[in-house]
């Protein structure tokens, strides 16, 4: 006999909202359902009236925690339109970004994935490093998160001289850490028990489904588009692709540090080999008619967003598809066959960000005689007048 | 002889006439556009013949008359974009998940947001938008207008 | 090799290091130069005549132009709104705002919020 339960959208094991149908056996998952949308906020709809330097700031906003890559890909695409060349301190100095943002999303996914298996120890002396991070971004763009750096032909702040210094201490920083927690993922025995094994996802799998980022390497695709599409600044550095061939859940965890070990040797190659010269070249408001598939290697995976413009100074249509939503169907595949239990992780395990993956919201004011619309008074009256109907 | 050349000669080579405005605009990718009917075939082409594996996303925009739909994949590297036009009166195109089934949810998507039919689709429920949605609004349609309330 | 407690020296060194938090708002740490907090507008600078270069940008619509006469207008800042992204300091063609470094900006009423700086 099997039983049907309900997980989300309100649940203390999901970070965010989404909902999960999970029909059970016991304790085992015989099949599992997701619904979308409940972060769905507008934003492709919304760019279609905003201009494109209006639009640099909605595209940011996106996600909280890989707001640079979503900047970087847009103002990449709108560059590829304009025809226009980004000098190469502009290009370094993006790149610095996106590996700081890249460390401060791993160290993030590293403390949430202690909180989900109960290693809250963890959580917590992670968290405290990713204020290292938070402070050298927070140095060179002016603020933690939203950090604003990109603009449509290059970058709008500069690094000094005396950043340096304090910049290349906080990368030492990071990686004494990051070696440390290397230690602590693969050693400590509460969390190898409660990962290893867990999720499992073969490579065939991974590669008929379409998953992407840190989630499909560490079944062993060796697909990260800095490699195999460069952008920015990557064709200039020198890095390694990580893999693993675990399939599970503690893969992902082992790929994520080693990949903040190889963001930081990134960053010091950055910083030591900065050419000197313009940040920004000038745009134009308006953009020739065209179309441009842009794509970046965001922390969770592969970024694309489709451009068409029309000749005006607004998109005739943006169309973004974030790394999470393709990760989905690969992870739905391998909650079956697992315990209930093992839920939250599995689910973590793709690093899921559903205020990237939902997007669209519709603020309509036209159809609130619909009954999916509700105002803040309707629903009052209407909880009231359901719980007056229960009782009598 | 690089990939983006490989991928359109080869494309000529089989389908010919029937393909057109294929170019690369500069390395890593391709457009090209084909006829609605052709459209399984030339993805089997590519899965069994071009290496490709991989769908990235499925686009679709209102252009007036036309539903635009391009589908986005990755072949040896390259990012092939198969652009096709499908009525707006008569929105209906086949789905492709028998051979790539990592296409389910953005399949869902362009249905939910652009009201396109896509046939033999084995799931088609709505994605993004809520339950309570009337039938016949398509949000990301031209013909949809948001108003914008000021405070 | 796996063992229980891995992270017990760690635990145990750090009691008798300083705490990572502070007691705001008794104790403050220093923000870095180049904070992006209120906008600062310079009516000395801003040309009136413009038509509104930093509202047309804003991508929060928080700046509204508030007409003096037939040519001139003035910017409004709805710090509300802000995002405090410093999208107008860049499109103003006369460099009349500039971004401060103040962040403490919280209000009882949404009211007081309305900057109007001449």
């Amino acid at each position: 006999m099997s039983v049907s339960i309900p997980i989300g959208p309100q649940h203390p094991a999901l970070k965010e909202p989404t909902h999960l149908m999970v029909t059970l056996d016991g304790e085992r998952v015989v099949d599992i359902d997701m619904r979308l949308g409940y972060n769905h906020r507008g934003i492709e709809k919304g760019a279609e009236s905003r201009n494109y330097i209006q639009n640099i700031y909605l595209t940011e906003r996106i996600c909280g925690i890989c707001n640079v890559a979503h900047t970087s890909t847009f103002c990449q695409g709108v560059e590829e339109l304009l025809g226009l060349e980004v000098p190469k301190r502009g290009l370094f100095i993006r790149t610095l970004l996106c590996e700081l943002n890249r460390i401060h999303s791993h160290l993030l996914w590293l403390g949430v994935a202690g909180h989900e298996v109960g290693f809250d120890t963890l959580f917590m002396y992670s968290w405290r490093d990713r204020e290292i991070v938070m402070d050298l971004i927070e140095l060179i763009s002016g603020n933690r998160v939203n950090i604003g750096i990109n603009a449509i032909g290059g970058v709008r702040r500069d690094i000094s001289d005396d950043m340096r210094p304090q910049i290349l201490q906080g990368i030492g920083q990071l990686e004494d850490r990051s070696q440390y927690y290397l230690e602590v993922a693969s050693t400590e025995v509460t969390f190898v028990r409660r990962t290893q094994g867990v999720g499992k996802l073969p490579k065939e799998k991974a590669i008929e489904l379409c998953a992407v980022g840190p989630y499909a390497r560490a079944s062993g695709v060796e697909y990260d588009l800095r490699k195999d599409d460069p952008f920015a600044a990557y064709p200039y550095l020198d890095f390694k692709v990580i893999t693993s061939d675990r399939c599970d859940v503690l893969g992902t965890a082992i790929v994520r540090v080693l990949e903040i070990m190889e963001s930081c040797k990134m960053c010091r190659q950055i910083i030591e080999g900065l050419p000197p010269g313009e940040i920004k070249v000038k745009a134009p408001r308006k953009v020739p008619p065209g179309e441009v598939v842009s794509k970046t290697e965001a922390p969770r995976g592969e970024l694309i967003h489709y451009i068409r413009s029309n000749g005006s100074d607004r998109p005739e249509r943006l169309k973004v598809r974030t790394p999470t939503l393709a990760d989905i169907p690969s992870v739905l595949y391998s909650l079956r066959g697992g315990y209930i239990a093992d839920i939250p992780i599995v689910f973590a395990a793709i690093d899921p960000c559903m205020a990237c993956m939902d997007r669209v919201l519709l603020l309509d004011i036209d159809n609130r005689k619909t009954e999916s619309m509700m105002t803040w008074e309707e629903l009052r009256e209407y909880g009231m007048r359901w719980y007056a109907n229960r009782k009598g | 002889m690089s990939a983006e050349s490989d991928i359109q000669d080869k494309l000529k080579e089989v389908f010919g006439e029937k393909i057109s405005e294929l170019k690369t605009i500069r390395e890593r990718r391709v457009f090209v556009r084909i006829p609605l009917p052709l459209v399984k075939e030339v993805i089997s082409y590519l899965k069994q013949n071009l290496g490709m594996t991989h769908i990235t996303t499925i686009t679709a925009i209102d252009v007036g008359e036309e539903i635009e739909v391009l589908y986005h994949f990755l072949c040896r590297g390259v990012a092939l974009s198969l652009r096709t036009s499908v009525p707006k009166a008569n929105p209906v195109i086949d789905t492709i998940t028998p051979i790539i089934p990592g296409a389910i949810l953005y399949e869902r998507e362009i249905q939910d947001l652009l009201g396109l039919k896509v046939k033999g689709h084995p799931d088609p429920r709505r994605l993004v938008l809520p339950e309570g949605w009337p039938e016949g609004v398509y949000p990301l349609r031209k013909e949809y207008k948001v108003k914008v309330e000021e405070s | 090799m796996t063992r229980i407690g891995s992270m017990f020296p760690e635990i145990w060194r750090h009691l008798f290091r300083k705490r990572a938090t502070v007691l705001y708002p008794f104790e403050r740490l220093n923000v870095p130069k180049g904070l992006r907090g209120k906008p600062v507008f310079d009516e000395k600078k801003c040309s009136l005549k413009c038509k509104g270069a930093c509202a047309i940008d804003c991508p929060a619509k928080a700046i509204v132009m508030e007409k003096i006469d037939e040519k001139a207008s003035r910017p409004v800042f709805l710090l509300d709104r802000c995002a405090f992204c410093g999208q107008c300091a860049e499109s103003c063609p006369f460099g009349s705002i500039t971004l401060s470094e103040e962040f403490e900006l919280a209000q009882y009423d949404r009211k007081s919020l309305i900057s109007k700086q001449w």
